[in-house]
């Protein structure tokens, strides 16, 4: 698992490449929330690129989306397809954490 | 029906990345079971790191999975054995509530569910002091 970060204007983007398993949850969620700048501020997680995902990298994006609506800060995840959507289908995910198809639309609602 | 492809290992989250790799091996050998390769993988991690996690050592007589792989003309079967004390995936774990908002959300409870949901057909079974459970992808029978 590998984590690139890049600012858009005051939005991170994490862009995430790979496989969040139950190897990588933890660096992945420790590299994300050291992502943002101190003072918060919203955060796009980008995983077009992540080819897989288990309950480990679940229980990371849940407890990142929990700590940025306790802050009140945006928080969406973008690009996701094949077997990470089905995961995200299967526990609901979609239902209570943004998501959007591209990093452009995700950009376009935390800047909006 | 063919011999099975077995692979045995301590239950140390460590070792989960060896147990992908053997998946990965077998599903270059058995054209059958590639297209269901990525709910093989999720179910395996899931059901090891639950025994890594959640079952104290204390209880176990050996810290052993023991994970066999049947290939089936139309999708494969997956088995896992251990000697922890007896539990059933299917009925003794609780249902994680998937409506709840992102604030009442538990952390965690939703591997079990993604094994359930992502194999065809799932059973569990207590044999020699032994639980066993196994999993059908695509088409085939439980062993």
């Amino acid at each position: 698992m590998e984590l690139k970060v890049s600012m858009h204007d005051d939005v991170t983007v994490a862009a995430v490449e790979g496989r969040i398993d139950g190897t990588t949850a933890r660096d992945f969620e420790e590299q994300v929330v050291a992502a943002v700048p101190e003072g918060g501020g919203p955060l796009v997680c980008d995983l077009a690129s992540v080819s897989y995902i288990s309950s480990a990298g679940l229980r990371a994006i849940l407890v990142v989306a929990k700590r940025f609506k306790t802050d009140e800060n945006f928080f969406s995840v973008c690009g996701h397809s094949g077997p990470v959507a089905e995961v995200f289908r299967i526990s609901g995910f979609e239902k209570i954490i943004p998501m959007h198809s591209s990093r452009d639309d995700a950009l376009a609602e935390a800047k909006g | 029906m063919p011999e099975p492809s077995r692979f045995d290992i301590a239950a140390k989250d460590e070792n989960l990345d060896r147990l992908v790799a053997w998946i990965e091996d077998f599903c270059q050998r058995y054209t059958s079971a590639e297209p269901f390769e990525m709910h093989m993988q999720l179910s395996a991690e899931e059901l090891f790191l639950n025994e890594v996690n959640h079952v104290d050592s204390q209880q176990r007589k050996t810290d052993r999975v023991r994970f066999a792989l049947w290939p089936q003309p139309e999708g494969v079967v997956l088995v896992m054995e251990t000697d922890g004390p007896p539990f059933d995936p299917f009925s003794d774990a609780p249902e994680p509530d998937v409506d709840a908002s992102v604030e009442d959300r538990a952390i965690g409870g939703l591997g079990l569910k993604l094994v359930r949901e992502t194999a065809t057909k799932s059973a569990y079974c207590r044999i020699n002091d032994c639980n066993r459970i196994s999993l059908v992808f695509g088409h085939g029978n439980i062993p």
